[in-house]
């Protein structure tokens, strides 16, 4: 991690590594769900009318299944990155579930509803991002694993009988509802409307994070950059 | 009015006329006799008032007609039976008569529905000459003929499209219905590719001894309309009369299709045609109009909601939005040949559903149809994706409601400590 020094009152939070993963992640599954709600949603104008501009269902499917081979390939990515870089490993050691995060968690909750004492000192990532990473983590592992299954028809027929085939489908199209929920509508409000970052949490795109706000939301981080000496000053 | 050139006419035609009234009918007059008044050009001219019927005879089409050998006195019978002083016959000549030639046919006539309607003095009904012509009569087969295949379709609808008509005749078929033969695959084949071997109007329902639709002599009545097709279609006839369809037909089932309740009156097209009521697209729809009706299904205990399980089947879905390779129900149950799947015959029997899966999916085995195809997934039918669903259901509700709480706990939060901390730039607790 880079002292945020040049930019003064500034650290870096997510490389350029890992704001392209991002990106390409958020594109990807964006393309996914607007051509996958278009197959769910086939009977309702909206599906028709996402169908017509996607080609026809021909059309659409190869978007689709060009979009599972980009999330597939940014999947893959982040297994290397997080198993054999110093950097992403480290990353994924602070996503690691403790705890303490349920007690953070029941902490915030009495905190807003007034019975609270002070903020929990959150570390790198807080439980909410945690919950995001391993949410989506499942999700995007469910929509791979089945997707593949239906993509490859024709080879999953000689394993599998007609009614796992359909449990499969099912399930794909459902879980794609999940993930819109994760996405649309815990993600969006997480980064966008928590009156903490209304109108957005920028770092996503700077990949930087103010040292005033990394004090107030990764308390902890904060004072562990500051005793290693990559802070200098802070407020 | 004998002009110079009709006299001429006259002269040479005479002869032969002459000799053949002498081995006919003894009518007391030569041909020569009746086309010296009426082939005189000048009749052809309609009075002013009076219904343009000409009794104007033009020699040189009447030579080249099938008659022309004929005696005028073999068809216009009632000539001679009136003194010749005046005029050689009453005025108003009765209907030429072809009976006496054409026994088999003017009896075939006397029965059909046209026939009928002449006998109750339908003007509009159409006699012999009104598809045949008259003096220009020629072989019905031959290149010139009215009512050659390639031209009979017109003389029809000279009548069955002419709106005047069938507003004086409630039962008649509708025109548009009637019209539709023209873009239909045997019209095209007729109009566009000169195919005359493709079938007009007379091919399907019967010539002299034309009846309606629903009269069960009509070749095209219900009870004999797929031994009408097969005349052409011989191999598909065959097929179907084999099927459970035909068979249901042969028993007598009410409901049970014959051709046209697949493919279509008037308005039949090929396959391959996006109109036609069997095209990949439309195929589900017209199945579905007996096995989706609640009335067929019920009545004859057939399996329900097929056509709502396969619309919401990926194939049903692909075909509804233009995919024409997805499977539509034609392509698993087979068409003209299709069987319950208890026949062991059925191509969606178990013991063929691998051949018949492996049609598109080659890899589709024994083991893949031990699921069950388009069932509607109760608990008991599809257990699986039952209870997927409903942990889903259930999965999704729960997790709306938490997002949503921890919003609200989070803005209620947020909008306290604010309050709390007066106008303040940050409301930190």
């Amino acid at each position: 991690m880079t002292p945020g020094g040049a930019e003064g009152r500034e650290v870096l939070r997510f490389t350029l590594n890992e704001r392209l993963q991002h990106a390409l992640l958020m594109v990807s599954t964006i393309v996914l769900l607007i051509t996958g709600f278009s197959l769910l949603f086939h009977d309702l104008w909206i599906g028709r009318w996402l169908l017509w501009l996607e080609g026809g269902i021909e059309g659409r499917g190869l978007i689709h299944r060009w979009a599972a081979v980009v999330l597939m390939g940014v999947c893959g990515y982040h297994f290397l990155y997080i198993l054999f870089t110093e950097r992403g490993h480290a990353q994924f050691m602070h996503l690691r579930p403790r705890r303490q995060d349920v007690r953070d968690l029941i902490q915030v909750i009495r905190l807003n509803l007034g019975r609270g004492e002070e903020r929990p000192p959150f570390d790198r990532f807080d439980y909410r991002q945690k919950f995001q990473y391993y949410a989506f983590f499942v999700a995007s592992a469910t929509m791979i694993l089945s997707g593949l299954a239906l993509w490859f028809a024709t080879e999953t027929m000689t394993i599998m009988p007609k009614w796992m085939f359909d449990l499969l489908a099912v399930l794909h199209g459902q879980e794609s509802v999940v993930i819109f929920l994760l996405l649309f509508v815990w993600h969006l409000y997480d980064v966008h409307l928590r009156p903490e970052v209304f109108p957005m949490d920028w770092s996503w795109i700077t990949g930087r994070i103010s040292v005033r706000e990394l004090k107030e939301r990764h308390r902890a981080e904060y004072e562990r950059l500051r005793r290693a000496g990559r802070i200098d000053g802070g407020e | 009015m004998a002009t110079l050139s009709g006299c001429i006419t006259v002269l040479l035609l005479s002869a032969r006329a002459a000799g053949v009234t002498a081995k006919g009918h003894s009518t007391g007059l030569s041909d020569r006799a009746c086309l010296r008044c009426h082939g005189d050009p000048a009749l052809a001219k309609a009075k002013p008032g009076e219904r343009a019927r000409t009794t104007y005879v033009n020699r040189a089409v009447l030579a080249r007609s099938r008659h022309a050998k004929v005696a005028c006195g073999e068809c216009h019978t009632r000539i001679g039976k009136h003194p010749h002083d005046k005029h050689p016959h009453e005025v108003k000549l009765p209907r030429a008569e072809c009976a006496a030639c054409h026994r088999r046919e003017a009896r075939a006539y006397a029965g059909s529905i046209h026939g009928r309607g002449l006998a109750k003095a339908d003007t509009d009904v159409p006699t012999c000459q009104r598809c045949h012509g008259g003096h220009d009569i020629v072989q019905v087969r031959g290149p010139a003929s009215r009512i050659q295949p390639l031209r009979q379709a017109r003389i029809c609808m000279e009548c069955h499209a002419d709106t005047r008509i069938t507003a004086r005749h409630p039962d008649m078929p509708n025109v548009l219905l009637i019209r539709a033969y023209a873009d239909s695959v045997h019209g095209r084949a007729m109009a566009k590719s000169g195919l005359a071997v493709a079938p007009t109007c007379t091919s399907c329902h019967g010539t002299h001894d034309l009846k309606p639709a629903d009269d069960p002599r009509s070749p095209v009545h219900r009870k004999n309309l797929a031994e009408t097709c097969g005349r052409c279609h011989q191999g598909i006839l065959a097929e179907f009369r084999d099927s459970v369809h035909g068979t249901a037909l042969a028993q007598g089932v009410p409901d049970a299709p014959t051709c046209t309740g697949c493919h279509g009156e008037h308005t039949i097209a090929a396959p391959a045609d996006p109109s036609s009521r069997v095209a990949p697209r439309n195929i589900p729809r017209t199945c579905g109009s007996c096995h989706s009706a609640e009335g067929i299904v019920g009545t004859y205990g057939l399996a329900s909601k097929r056509g709502e399980t396969y619309a919401e089947s990926v194939h049903g879905i692909a075909v509804k939005f233009g995919n024409v390779e997805a499977a539509n129900c034609a392509s698993c149950h087979g068409f003209h040949d299709v069987q319950p799947s208890s026949d062991p015959r059925s191509r969606i029997a178990k013991a063929n559903l691998p051949a018949t899966c492996g049609k598109c999916h080659p890899g589709a085995g024994a083991k893949f149809a031990e699921g069950r195809v388009h069932i509607e997934k109760t608990k008991q039918s599809a257990p699986g994706v039952f209870y997927v669903r409903r942990f889903y259901t259930w999965f999704i509700g729960i997790l709306i409601v938490c997002f949503l709480a921890y919003m609200t706990v989070e803005i209620y939060g947020y909008r306290r400590r604010r309050k709390q901390a007066g106008p303040g730039p940050e409301g930190e607790g």
